[in-house]
């Protein structure tokens, strides 16, 4: 199984960062590969992104009617799953079809990670590591070992300014607000906003722990979504609109 | 000698002794030292990963001079002859440098790829392993390789040269014998492993010794290329050292090969008796 991830995900995506690095200024080679290898993923993923938009804007549009269901069968947990299943299928909507679009760019995303991983190569035995995984090229031979300095980044080292820490944490923070619906529901309120917080916290925390190069992925990533979720949704979303306590007035949320 | 990186680590370090020093002392840090120091007479001469090639004072650890290569990563072994050190790096180098004040020396050689492994001289010729799986043959003052040899992966273990005869090992598991002068295979068929090598080999005899990093070491005719598998006390089917790998250089003394393992332990191999002794524990 490990064998058929590395031949078929992870050999390919390591030597195409590595051959974009061949072939991108020296100076900063790996922080631009990095970065449009990340939107090269992004974009041939749009198609899957666009999807889950659409099964979760089908999903948040039936909220009302799934909140009548809940008022009128109250405890009885049972009738409620029944009565949402009746309703998810008179509008043709599958309610685990927007996590599929999620499941399939999860091994991508690994594989993104892995190969950064292994081609910044911070050890002897990780340089060691990486040669098994090699394509038989020139370009690739030429770009090791990478040049690990982007901008004011070591891209092998966790940044200690907080700069990476704020842009990853801020990032992420926009595009979940962008895309989180208030809800009338207190206690439901109370989660989206904690949730809201706590997973940009964690991030800017995951930065200064990871060698930089991967905190650069994440802001890519985050800016792609950003853009992803401005055009599609057609604007800034929860970001700019005032809190409304109804959540018919609801956009889609994107999964990340 | 230990690494700077180990202070970051909070390793502990023993008490020093009168006679014994360490370097940088204090709280002055240099980059993390991967390659091996090299002695000759009374200076210890290292390379660093801050890009930097030192020279110290084997009796007191003080410093002679530092020289700035300016390349990331300096991992690899310096080796020294005559007046000269000599040193490779991951960008495609290899520098010379003056043993008396660390200043570049007028040759150098430059490479389209970087190299993977450390230099080893032989007579005025240096060879050394690249990233595109090639082993260089280099003849100090020229500008043009000797001869290259294509391997299926990187020459990452320094070679073993006897009687005019270079015998590489490579990371695509195989061991070749490659003539000195001219980079022609001497054997028939390169003796195939069937797992990465990354250990230097060490010639008893006739014998060379190759450990491969899933565990098993196979003793080859130096003449013929015909090597066997050294077997396990435990049983044939296991590796010649199970459970481990070996990535660290063998060293012989007296006819047994010392291999020192990825697990700490030190397996010693009676070359002539073609056998496995009790493993010493360096724990």
């Amino acid at each position: 199984m490990i064998n058929l991830w590395n031949l078929v995900i992870l050999r390919p995506m390591l030597n195409g960062l590595l051959a974009l690095a061949g072939i991108l200024p020296a100076e900063v080679e790996f922080g631009l590969a990095i970065i449009v290898l990340t939107i090269v993923v992004r974009v041939a993923s749009t198609p899957l992104v666009l999807r889950q938009l659409k099964s979760t804007k089908a999903m948040q549009e039936m909220q009302p009617k799934i909140q009548e269901l809940q008022k009128k069968y109250g405890k009885n947990k049972q009738k409620i799953q029944q009565e949402m299943m009746k309703v998810y299928k008179e509008a043709g909507v599958n309610p685990i079809g927007c996590m599929w679009p999620m499941l399939v760019q999860f091994p991508i995303w690994i594989a993104l990670y892995q190969s950064i991983m292994k081609a910044l190569a911070t050890t002897p035995e990780n340089l060691l590591g990486l040669a098994e995984h090699l394509y038989s090229s020139e370009r690739i031979a030429q770009a090791i070992p990478v040049n690990s300095h982007f901008l004011w980044l070591d891209l092998g080292q966790p940044d200690r300014t907080l700069i990476l820490a704020i842009l990853v944490g801020g990032t992420m923070w926009v595009q979940q607000k962008m895309t989180t619906a208030p809800s009338a529901d207190p206690r439901q309120q109370s989660t989206s906003s904690t949730m809201l917080l706590m997973m940009p916290l964690m991030f800017g925390m995951f930065t200064m722990m990871f060698p930089s190069g991967l905190p650069l992925f994440w802001l890519v990533s985050n800016l792609i979504g950003i853009s992803t979720q401005y055009f599609v949704t057609g604007g800034w979303g929860y970001l700019k609109r005032p809190a409304a306590a109804s959540s018919a007035h609801t956009v889609p949320r994107k999964r990340k | 000698m230990l690494a700077p990186s180990a202070r970051i680590d909070e390793l502990h370090f023993p008490h020093r002794k009168s006679g014994e020093w360490m370097y940088p002392d204090g709280d002055d840090v240099i980059g993390a030292v991967v390659g091996n120091p090299v002695v000759v007479g009374d200076t210890v001469y290292v390379c660093s990963s801050d890009g930097a090639v030192y020279a110290l004072d084997a009796s007191s650890g003080d410093q002679e001079w530092r020289s700035e290569l300016s390349v990331e990563k300096l991992w690899t072994t310096p080796v020294v002859q005559g007046e000269a050190i000599y040193v490779s790096t991951f960008d495609g180098h290899i520098y010379a440098l003056s043993v008396d004040d660390g200043s570049l020396l007028p040759w150098s050689f430059e490479a389209e790829v970087g190299f993977a492994s450390s230099p080893l001289l032989y007579g005025d010729t240096i060879l050394v392993g690249s990233f595109d799986d090639n082993l260089y043959a280099v003849r100090i003052g020229d500008e043009k390789p000797l001869w290259r040899f294509q391997g299926g992966n990187w020459f990452w273990a320094l070679p073993v040269v006897s009687d005019g005869v270079v015998y590489a090992v490579c990371l695509d598991g195989k061991v070749y014998a490659l003539d000195a002068e001219s980079g022609r295979v001497k054997w028939d068929e390169p003796f195939d492993t069937g797992s990465p090598i990354a250990a230097s080999p060490v010639a008893v005899d006739d014998s060379l010794v190759v450990a491969a990093q899933s565990g098993d070491v196979y003793v080859i005719d130096m003449q013929t290329g015909v090597g066997a598998r050294i077997e396990n006390p435990e049983g044939d089917e296991k590796p010649s050292i199970d459970g481990t790998t070996v990535l660290a250089a063998l060293c012989a003394q007296d006819g047994i090969v010392y291999i020192r393992a990825q697990n700490n332990c030190l397996y010693p191999i009676d070359v002539a008796g073609r056998e496995r002794k009790a493993r010493i524990s360096l724990d």
